[in-house]
């Protein structure tokens, strides 16, 4: 059991929000916070910005970071620290009319890192589809020199570093793997961006690798092993909704390990067409070491 | 390009114009918008689909508001202006660009192996091409923004188009939310854009790219802009 101490400056307030997870300073599970901390006086809607993040879902959030951008250097960086520390608030962008999408921001300020999430709600016309996520989302990760916003707009938690490492060790490999149904409609979406064999690609079934999912992204990530590239799948839609897959043609994006990747993007300065080796090493991660391998037969007439 | 295409009605007799009164005939409305985009072999043509495949539509991932992927187009379209007419002192379009031109083709299929913009390049006959993927995206946008009425999907389209349309005509009148960056985090820069990225963290164009905040319109349609450090490296 992780526990949240209160912050001595504030006065404890009774929640079910837990941001045990993000306080694990943006990596990995972060097991079961029982309480938050109460909000600092002055912050925008303190409470709201608690609401917004369940205990659960919050332990999801740092298992994704964990698994797509943490590295040695940012746990090294908290290690001397015995509780770690997030800030959080609601983020109003101006959106279209009928849209009741919500957003909030997330800090790590010990590693400045900064975790934007959206609950997406808004209708898109053309399809009659509504995209509506069960949670809130990763819309964006980043790191940052200053915070955006002065302290006091923040909700202030902070969280037992211990439990919450140990939890992060012990659920490191914790996986969830699309179901049948989503394979369906995976190995549907795999065949259209795959599309034609380039030439440089052997023939025979395709051998891909899954990357576990994660309840707080809609990124669906995919190593198509024989043909040499990393495939991403993305969405606001949840999985589950039929509008992800509807747009599917349109959300995905591929990396060719072999001719996409540098060591540094130095090395091309101003292409937006490469990736660096250590980030794609992370992604073959998930994918293969951590992912599940699926063979699929070639299409028809292929 | 929107159009409406509008069923036709049948010249109305007495009965049908009585039947009409009544409501019990209900005429069909305008049907579904026909989005036409200007040709790929066009300079407009080709701008167009760079822009349509750099920003978010409604359900992608990155997509904030109709309002924010158009002024994400036009900081792209300024990107690619400001590389082929505003390299600042201190620097050469090639050290920029990776190309000495005058032509925002050019620009755009800059790079060869090492391509500015991936998935835009130009074929063996020296034709602006794309690669098949961006082609089918956006094939499949102006299908979708094609279905029932005119929506956010017919005006994001159109809106690219006619910035693009704009641009080739010599019109640049769109706005620039990064002209008057010059200074990011201390570091003296040089104002405009020169690149922008998918907003995540393992892209960087590098070399002597600055990262805009958010507060100075950094992050735009999914993508993250930069400018240029001022005293180059």
């Amino acid at each position: 059991m992780i526990h949240a101490r209160p912050d001595p400056i504030t006065r404890a307030i009774r929640a079910t929000l837990v941001l045990t997870a993000v306080a694990c300073t943006a990596c990995s599970h972060a097991g079961r916070a029982s309480r938050s901390a109460a909000p600092e006086p002055g912050a925008e809607s303190p409470q709201r910005a608690a609401d917004v993040l369940t205990r659960d879902h919050v332990a999801e959030i740092i298992r994704y970071l964990y698994r797509w951008h943490a590295d040695e250097t940012l746990l090294a960086s908290v290690a001397r620290y015995s509780e770690t520390e997030l800030w959080a608030r609601p983020l109003h962008p101006q959106l279209d009319d009928g849209d009741a999408s919500k957003f909030c921001e997330v800090l790590f300020p010990r590693v400045h890192l900064r975790v934007v999430l959206k609950r997406a709600d808004y209708l898109v016309e053309e399809l009659g589809q509504r995209v509506r996520n069960d949670s809130f989302k990763v819309h964006s990760v980043a790191r940052y020199e200053s915070p955006p916003a002065a302290r006091n707009a923040y909700a202030i938690f902070r969280f037992d570093r211990g439990e919450l490492f140990d939890y992060l060790f012990r659920t490191r490999n914790e996986r969830a793997f699309p179901d049948e149904q989503l394979r369906d409609h995976l190995r549907s979406a795999v065949r259209k961006a795959i599309g034609e064999r380039p030439a440089d690609v052997e023939g025979g079934p395709a051998v891909v690798y899954l990357a576990p999912l994660s309840p707080v992204s809609n990124d669906l990530w995919v190593y198509w092993e024989n043909g040499h590239r990393l495939i991403r799948f993305s969405s606001d839609a949840d999985l589950t909704q039929k509008v992800y897959w509807d747009l599917a043609p349109v959300n995905v994006h591929a990396y060719d390990v072999r001719e996409n990747v540098v060591v540094s993007l130095g090395e091309a300065p101003g292409s937006s067409k490469y990736v660096t080796r250590d980030w794609a090493a992370r992604a073959l991660f998930n994918c293969i070491a951590l992912g599940q391998k699926v063979t699929m037969p070639p299409g028809p007439g292929r | 390009m929107i159009t409406r295409c509008r069923i036709s009605i049948p010249a109305a007799g007495r009965v049908l114009a009585a039947l009409l009164v009544a409501g019990t005939v209900v005429l069909p409305r305008a049907a579904h918008a026909v989005v036409m985009l200007p040709a790929t072999s066009s300079v407009d043509g080709y701008v167009c689909r760079l822009l349509i495949n750099e920003v978010p539509f409604p359900g992608e991932r990155g997509y904030t508001s109709e309002a924010d992927t158009m002024l994400a187009m036009e900081a792209l379209l300024r990107v690619l202006d400001a590389r082929l007419r505003h390299i600042p002192p201190g620097y050469t379009q090639q050290q920029v660009a990776a190309v000495r031109t005058g032509d925002v083709i050019d620009v755009i299929t800059a790079g060869g192996v090492k391509g500015q913009f991936d998935g835009f390049y130009r074929d063996a006959s020296g034709a602006p091409a794309m690669v098949p993927r961006i082609s089918e995206r956006i094939d499949n946008l102006v299908e979708i923004a094609g279905r029932g009425q005119p929506g956010k999907f017919a005006r994001l389209l159109d809106h690219a188009a006619a910035l693009a349309r704009g641009y080739a005509s010599g019109a640049l009148s769109c706005r620039d939310p990064h002209k008057d960056v010059r200074a990011v985090d201390g570091v003296a820069a040089t104002g405009r854009a020169y690149s922008w990225m998918t907003d995540e963290p393992q892209y960087n164009p590098g070399g002597n790219f600055l990262r805009i905040p958010d507060d100075r319109a950094g992050s735009l349609g999914g993508n993250r802009f930069f400018t240029l450090r001022k005293n180059p490296r």
